[in-house]
């Protein structure tokens, strides 16, 4: 359809204003294309680690390599909200171009846009709302965000390789003086300012919910690394996951079970009476939040040791929450052996309280949050 | 095409760079889709969301922030045009962000560490600081101006 008269003198002065113009559109280009790859590959290595593939195992070191990438996921997208809406209002004149297609290829370029604007704009919403704790789809949130993340990086695969020359030659162009420069580049200059300015204003109002010294300016995080039971955040609380009572009753016991030689049962008090260790060590949350304590208990590797488990392997940790999605994690030989991977009794030097996994919690480096399992009752050697 | 027609389609090369792209980025695509038929639960339902946000930015977003741009070039002086529009920008990027806050949603009776904050109140933060900068860059203008025709004098 031919755009009207009055759009037409719209899109034709936009024409004219140079942050609607190529080299803006370049800019803001490979801006996003940072975020939005980052956020990929740190959201492939995420979901790695929940999901593992037959050929990948969770690696132990660096203990806080999932506190970095997830924080790097998490900032990185909210980094991108205002470089997304910048870079659509940049090109929105061009979605009324007229004639709307020029051939074939021009075809399945602009077609290959509607993956790429729909994904975009959509991944980052969601990813938001996930990070607020709000679920207003009507699917599962990770699992949608993870194919849809697939379509909207195919789509900028294309849209990279459409606008590969188009950008090279936009931002090539050599750099003009101050004083020879059209006052028409000073308006990109202030329009990309204030667009990375408030990219900058969002990260840096959430960016203390993972990086600590930044925690007094996290105004706008939905978590605090300070605020929780015993001092920092909790993401299922023990009311939720349906274990008040089964936490604290005297039937309590651990079970070592599965390829062992010597099965083992224990009470809550006699875990206190084994030998305890010491590891700092951060939870880190899928949702973009860490906090790093001191944590001590019972090295995982002593407990399948003393059970007569052979040594490679790993095992499941069940928890005592019935029926939820992380009741029961996985543990691969490596994060097995680390002498840092604890079955915890205490935090900063205070039993732990309910919220927190009372009586016994896993706790182990470079794991993800949810695979923190709580309210641990059953090992299971593999 | 019409000779007067500036915005007209500016005709990237589509070479084999662009091929190629087309190739790897729909295999991509098509994988993406795959998956998301076979694993996403209600993908019916969910693939309306994804479709809905493309036309809600579209359809509603985009040209209601054009309409504002244009009023506002109409309505507000020369002198504190861009200042005063890149603020209401920033504070409506910082309200759409907030929203979720604002309404708690994720809020839980079980739970006091999920949105723990005074959003409310660090909302109007965030923007005193937006409006602040925008004050500043205005009183910057005008101190520039004001040298400039004192050096002009």
């Amino acid at each position: 359809m031919r755009p009207t008269t009055s759009v037409r003198r719209w899109r034709d002065d936009a024409g004219d204003d140079p942050r609607h113009d190529e080299r803006t559109a370049a800019l803001l280009g490979v801006a996003l294309g940072v975020c939005f790859g980052t956020c990929f590959l740190t959201g492939l290595y995420s979901h790695f680690a929940q999901h593992p593939p037959s050929w990948f195992e969770l690696p132990a070191r660096p203990a806080g390599l999932y506190r970095v990438t997830q924080g790097l996921h998490v900032l990185t997208g909210i980094a991108a909200i205002p470089l997304l809406l910048a870079k659509l209002w940049a090109a929105f004149p061009r979605l009324v171009q007229w004639p709307a297609v020029t051939s074939v290829a021009h075809a399945v370029e602009r077609i290959s846009l509607i993956p790429l604007v729909a994904g975009a704009l959509f991944q980052l919403w969601t990813g938001l709302a996930n990070i607020d704790l709000w679920y207003p789809l009507p699917s599962f949130f990770p699992t949608t965000h993870y194919w849809v993340a697939w379509i909207t990086m195919g789509a900028l695969v294309v849209h990279i390789g459409a606008k590969w020359t188009t950008t090279r030659v936009a931002l090539s162009r050599p750099a003009v003086p101050d004083e020879l420069q059209a006052p028409s580049s000073g308006a990109r200059r202030r329009f990309l300012t204030a667009v990375g300015a408030t990219s900058g204003l969002l990260v840096a109002t959430v960016a203390g919910q993972t990086i600590t010294p930044l925690r007094g300016l996290a105004v706008l995080a939905p978590r605090h690394p300070n605020l929780g039971s015993q001092g920092f955040p909790v993401n299922k609380s023990a009311r939720s996951a349906g274990v008040t009572e089964t936490a604290v009753s005297p039937d309590y016991r651990l079970r070592v079970t599965g390829r062992v030689g010597r099965p083992i049962a224990l009470t809550a008090a006699e875990l206190g009476a084994w030998p305890q260790h010491e590891a700092v060590l951060p939870i880190a949350c899928v949702e973009g939040w860490s906090a790093s304590r001191r944590w001590s208990g019972i090295r995982l590797r002593d407990l399948l040791h003393a059970a007569g488990a052979p040594s490679g392997a790993s095992v499941a940790i069940r928890s005592l929450e019935r029926g939820g999605l992380y009741a029961v994690s996985e543990v691969d030989a490596a994060q097995v052996d680390d002498p840092d991977t604890l079955l915890a009794l205490r935090v900063d030097g205070a039993t732990l309280s309910l919220d927190h996994g009372y009586p016994l919690r896993l706790i182990g480096p470079d794991r993800p949050g949810v695979m923190q399992t709580k309210w641990v009752t059953e090992i299971r050697v593999r | 095409m019409n000779a007067n027609d500036r915005s007209s389609p500016r005709v990237d090369r589509h070479g084999v760079t662009f091929w190629v792209g087309v190739a790897v980025g729909w295999s991509v695509i098509g994988y993406g889709i795959w998956g998301y038929v076979i694993h996403v639960g209600r993908p019916v339902e969910t693939a309306r969301w994804v479709v809905g946000t493309l036309l809600v930015h579209d359809g509603l977003i985009a040209p209601l922030a054009v309409v504002a741009g244009l009023v506002l070039a109409a309505v507000l002086p020369r002198g504190i045009r861009g200042p005063v529009t890149g603020g209401l920008a920033a504070t409506a990027v910082v309200l759409a962000f907030s929203y979720p806050l604002l309404r708690a949603f994720g809020r839980r009776a079980d739970n006091r560490s999920i949105l723990p904050l005074d959003y409310p109140r660090d909302v109007v933060l965030v923007c005193g600081i937006i409006w602040a900068t925008v004050a500043l860059r205005l009183l910057h203008d005008v101190v520039r101006h004001r040298t400039e025709r004192g050096k002009r004098a």
